[in-house]
């Protein structure tokens, strides 16, 4: 039988509740960078010629430390290599978008996604910037998993830190104005980080949308 | 320096594409991964095979194809006594090759002219993967003004604001310094810093 969730209204207990969940998920869900990478492909083909570069698929790449291994988090990432046709926030790699419905042409998708080499996932940041189509308003979204326990640093309660809930997606109009009000934040249950970039893309191109909501 | 992907673009993509190249690997589990992924980056509406066979190198010479040798050594040794009719292949094979004696046979200076022929098509993804932390952690310094584990502990702390620069710098952080490296360079977090106001959202 599935545990019963919370109501919102019972208030910490929700949170914690989903705190809990999430964090459960990313302890039992392998993520092999190997693998992860491959299923960002995969969602980067789907729309390569279309919404963005043939060569989308070849801007995924891999990083290694092999000098940090203390602990357990020998650490590898995965985000858009420098050849990637876009630049996100202040000129971080990025994928150029075009052809979506809610946003001109040239926003850009950004990825920065962590793993340890128990091949868990340490936390990823997964954004998606550009000016909507209608009213030349900008537009961001992002969805971060961060880091549940920081044993060597203060706990934030029972949320990630800057007390962002675990896993949230955060979106507003300018990716870098953190004084930007009202903060818009909502906490979500696991994706994986390719299923986040498939849900950023559905948000701006419903025929990307999956299939219970198509 | 060169990334995995964009080297097997070279060798996947184009006319100058080689009809060999070696993929090398560590262990199994990495074999595995690394089929996945020139599986994954196969050129739209190209399809390519999967065989432990090497005489299919020779057979099927338009066909981009994925090898695994049961016995790399003799794989090798075929290929060099082979070689000119490996010219006759229009797509690529990508052997995999546990690094060890297979390679080490390749260093043999009887096959200086299979390694000769083969060195621009031999692919290390390792290698490729591996980055030059202190040389990339110079750069984080530059484009940031704080060191890698001073901006781990910087945003962990909320001292930097939640961007979505910041975020991106941070796994750039993480990956120079490791999630659990991030000892306090300064101070000691104080009390107050300790106890951040609450609010889950």
């Amino acid at each position: 039988m599935s545990p019963q969730l919370p109501s919102v209204s019972s208030g910490g207990a929700f949170f914690r509740h989903l705190f809990q969940q999430v964090e459960a998920e990313r302890q039992d869900t392998e993520v092999n960078p190997d693998s992860c990478a491959t299923h960002l492909r995969k969602v980067l083909q789907r729309i390569a010629g279309k919404h963005c570069s043939r060569s989308a698929a070849y801007w995924v790449k891999i990083d290694r430390n092999a000098r940090t291994r203390l602990g357990n988090t020998l650490c590898t990432q995965i985000k858009f290599s420098d050849k990637a046709d876009g630049r996100a926030a202040l000129n971080h790699s990025a994928l150029r978008l075009d052809g979506l419905k809610a946003l001109e042409d040239g926003a850009c998708l950004s990825l920065a996604i962590n793993i340890d080499h128990n091949d868990r996932l340490i936390g990823y940041s997964v954004g998606l910037q550009g000016t909507a189509r209608t009213g030349q308003r900008l537009f961001y979204a992002r969805i971060d998993l961060h880091e549940a326990s920081l044993s060597d640093l203060p706990r934030v309660n029972e949320g990630g830190f800057a007390n962002h809930p675990l896993l949230h997606l955060q979106f507003g109009a300018d990716p870098n104005d953190s004084a930007e009000l009202p903060a818009a934040r909502a906490p979500l249950p696991f994706l994986l980080p390719w299923h986040a970039v498939d849900w950023l893309l559905a948000v701006t191109h419903p025929p990307l949308e999956p299939e219970p909501f198509r | 320096m060169t990334d995995f992907p964009t080297a097997l673009f070279h060798v996947l993509h184009g006319s100058a594409r080689p009809p060999v190249a070696l993929c090398l690997y560590d262990v199994d589990a990495d074999r595995k991964r690394y089929l996945q992924t020139i599986q994954s980056l196969m050129p739209v509406g190209e399809r390519c095979e999967t065989t432990f066979d090497v005489e299919a190198i020779f057979l099927k010479p338009a066909l981009t194809l994925l090898v695994v040798p049961a016995d790399e050594l003799e794989a090798l040794r075929e290929l060099a006594g082979r070689r000119e009719a490996l010219l006759e292949r229009t797509a690529p094979a990508i052997l995999l090759i546990r690094k060890g004696s297979a390679t080490q046979h390749l260093s043999d200076p009887e096959q200086a002219g299979l390694l000769s022929w083969l060195r621009s098509s031999i692919l290390d993804p390792r290698r490729y993967e591996e980055i030059d932390v202190a040389e990339e952690s110079k750069r984080f310094l530059k484009r940031t003004g704080r060191a890698p584990a001073d901006f781990v502990r910087a945003f962990r702390l909320g001292e930097l604001p939640s961007t979505l620069d910041n975020s991106l710098s941070y796994s750039d952080a993480l990956l120079l310094t490791g999630a659990d490296s991030a000892e306090p360079s300064t101070a000691e977090p104080t009390a107050e810093v300790a106890a951040p106001k609450t609010h889950l959202l």
